[in-house]
């Protein structure tokens, strides 16, 4: 599933554009390749590495694009499911391979994880849809709230390690 | 516990912190939306782990078992706070497999080699965990530790400790009951189930004798007296024991693939042992190996446990200084004892303590435990021509023994102890019958 989604992944961003279309697809495909290669040896590390680099095809595919584009939920839900089902499949591997019922356990969460990752990233857009009139506040209050956010993080990262 | 964070954390905090500035540097909610789910997530699970208090108590139900028994390993555990489930792999010894696991209401849990996986503790009241663990070989085992995993319900944290246990079990080897024990030459004075050579006071019929001065009246033997003009006296054989030794050759350990000559050697000393324990003889045992170990003759179950734990430590150690059995004291060797070797034959140390022995006058017996099985078959043909001036040593081995009036029977281990046994006494019977 990891596989077929991070080849998804890899191809959705490349196929709109024409100018950086090539770059976009060498990192594209470099993340799939990265995510087959984590599949096959089991390397969870690779697992990153992989994601970040599809993350970064499509943030690159972002700069020609005009508009904002309505497919973001989908792929922030594709993404989001690639890499749970990546570790989840990593960590079923080898020692509680066999273990009852954690296949089907491991689907109906899944599910619910990529749904909430849908609504999500829908419910970001939606706000970033909001008519306000630009201007250096605004770009204040981003800036605010994505350090707020940072630092939360870091602070319960600090704490719990 | 330890908590470690996981993979899974540091790859969501990349995502969360690329999403958000360079949504923000490029201005594209695109970005933060992508990395929206992540920083919810990674928000949710970090606000919600909590450090792990456990409490553990484990145990043997036993630390004796015999070959293919179960022991169990009782695990109680309890978390603070409680949890849903805990992961325990156990250090397993070579000899002993988990065969099954279940908790305190009987319910079972799996077991995936040697993890028992899916348990669910108890709080501040621990929960007991069974598990069964079958002894499949024969030795001193010991369980090292017990290693605990967890893994929180968000994936980002793994929660792991390792407790140090050094619980040691033993588990003797299966024997074979055997019916009938070598007879040595030479009894002792104690009292025991063997039939002496000597005449004395006993229930075994020998012969008829003149009465003389000081005979016991109740061994006249009236029928005999009422045809003849003079007293006779019944003359008896004693029922006496006997000492026997042990030699178990440890020099050499040929092995194919887990199966050992050692273990073939160590099973029959067990039973041999438990045999000549029965009928009351005094039994001993000499480890003849590096470093070479003895225990004195003795009697009963004492001795026997004695034996068996003995026979654990029967191990092929290389030393550098080696004493010969010369160095075994004189109360470990008493005279007069049947001294059974059991051996492959493949050390020149161990051959010449065994014609050493003999030369001393000790009855020796040696059961040799077959070393061309444990051997690869050649393929070229200088080594068959190797394996044949081998095989052609070991006959002339064989037959040196027999010069030296050394009983040697090759054990088959396909077929029952009892029928090597049997193969010994009719070639010291028919000895005996020679040398008269």
């Amino acid at each position: 599933m990891a596989i077929g989604l991070a080849t998804g992944l890899s191809l959705y961003p490349g196929a709109e554009l024409s100018a950086i279309s090539q770059l976009v697809r060498l990192i594209g495909v470099a993340g799939a390749a990265l995510m087959i290669l984590a599949m096959v040896a089991g390397a969870s590390w690779v697992v990153g590495w992989a994601t970040v680099m599809l993350l970064v095809a499509y943030g690159l595919s972002l700069v020609t694009r005009p508009a904002v584009d309505p497919g973001a939920p989908l792929y922030a839900a594709a993404l989001f499911l690639m890499v749970e089902s990546a570790y989840g499949s990593l960590e079923r591997r080898g020692r509680i391979a066999g273990l009852t019922g954690l296949l089907t356990r491991e689907i109906g969460r899944l599910m619910l994880f990529g749904l909430t990752a849908l609504v999500l990233a829908a419910l970001v857009l939606a706000l970033a849809s909001v008519p306000v009139a630009p201007g250096f506040l605004i770009q204040v209050a981003a800036v605010g709230a994505v350090t707020a956010v940072l630092t939360t993080l870091v602070l319960l990262v600090r704490r719990r390690t | 516990m330890i908590r470690a964070p996981t993979p899974r954390l540091r790859t969501f905090a990349v995502l969360a912190v690329l999403g958000l500035v360079g949504g923000l540097a490029a201005g594209r909610p695109e970005l933060a939306a992508i990395s929206a789910p992540f920083v919810v997530l990674l928000g949710v699970g970090l606000a919600v782990s909590h450090d792990l208090g456990v409490n553990i108590d484990v145990r043997l139900d036993r630390d004796r078992a015999i070959e293919g028994e179960e022991i169990m390993l009782v695990i109680a555990a309890g978390t603070d706070p409680p949890v849903s489930r805990l992961d325990f792999e156990v250090d397993l010894p070579n000899g002993a497999v988990i065969e099954g696991a279940v908790s305190e209401g009987g319910r079972a849990v799996e077991v995936v080699e040697h993890m028992v996986v899916g348990f669910k503790p108890g709080g501040s009241v621990a929960n007991r965990l069974t598990v069964r663990l079958r002894c499949e070989r024969w030795g001193a085992h010991r369980i090292g530790f017990l290693r605990i995993r967890r893994r929180d319900a968000w994936g980002l944290f793994a929660y792991y400790l390792e407790v140090p246990l050094d619980l040691v079990f033993k588990v003797f080897p299966e024997t074979a009951t055997l019916r009938r024990l070598l007879k040595p030459v030479e009894t002792r004075l104690g009292f025991g189930d063997l039939v002496s050579r000597h005449k004395g006071e006993g229930l075994e019929f020998a012969d008829l004798r003149p009465m003389v001065l000081g005979d016991d009246p109740r061994q006249i033997n009236w029928r005999v007296t009422a045809r003849s003009r003079e007293v006779w006296i019944n003359d008896r054989h004693p029922e006496r024991n006997s000492d026997v030794v042990l030699l178990v050759d440890t020099l050499s350990e040929p092995r194919r693939g887990v199966e050992v000559t050692l273990d073939l050697a160590v099973r029959a000393a067990a039973g041999l042992a438990a045999g000549h324990l029965r009928r009351n003889d005094r039994v001993g045992l000499i480890s003849f190996g590096e470093p070479l170990r003895w225990l004195q003759p003795g009697m009963g179950d004492v001795q026997r446990y004695r034996i068996l734990d003995a026979l654990m430590e029967s191990r092929s150690r290389r030393q550098m200084y080696w004493r010969g059995v010369s160095a075994v004291p004189r109360r470990a060797l008493p005279a007069k004892a049947l001294i059974i070797g059991l051996s492959p034959l493949l050390d020149e140390r161990a051959i010449n303590a065994f014609a050493d022995l003999r030369g001393r006058g000790f009855d020796v017996v040696v059961m040799e435990i077959p070393a061309e099985q444990f051997v690869a078959e050649p393929t070229t043909e200088d080594q068959c021509l190797a394996r044949r001036i081998w095989e052609l040593q070991r006959d002339a081995t064989r037959s040196r023994f027999l010069r030296h009036g050394i009983a040697t029977v090759r054990w088959n281990p396909e077929e029952p102890f009892q029928r090597a046994l049997g193969e010994v006494e009719a070639f010291r019977r028919n000895a005996m019958r020679a040398q008269v």
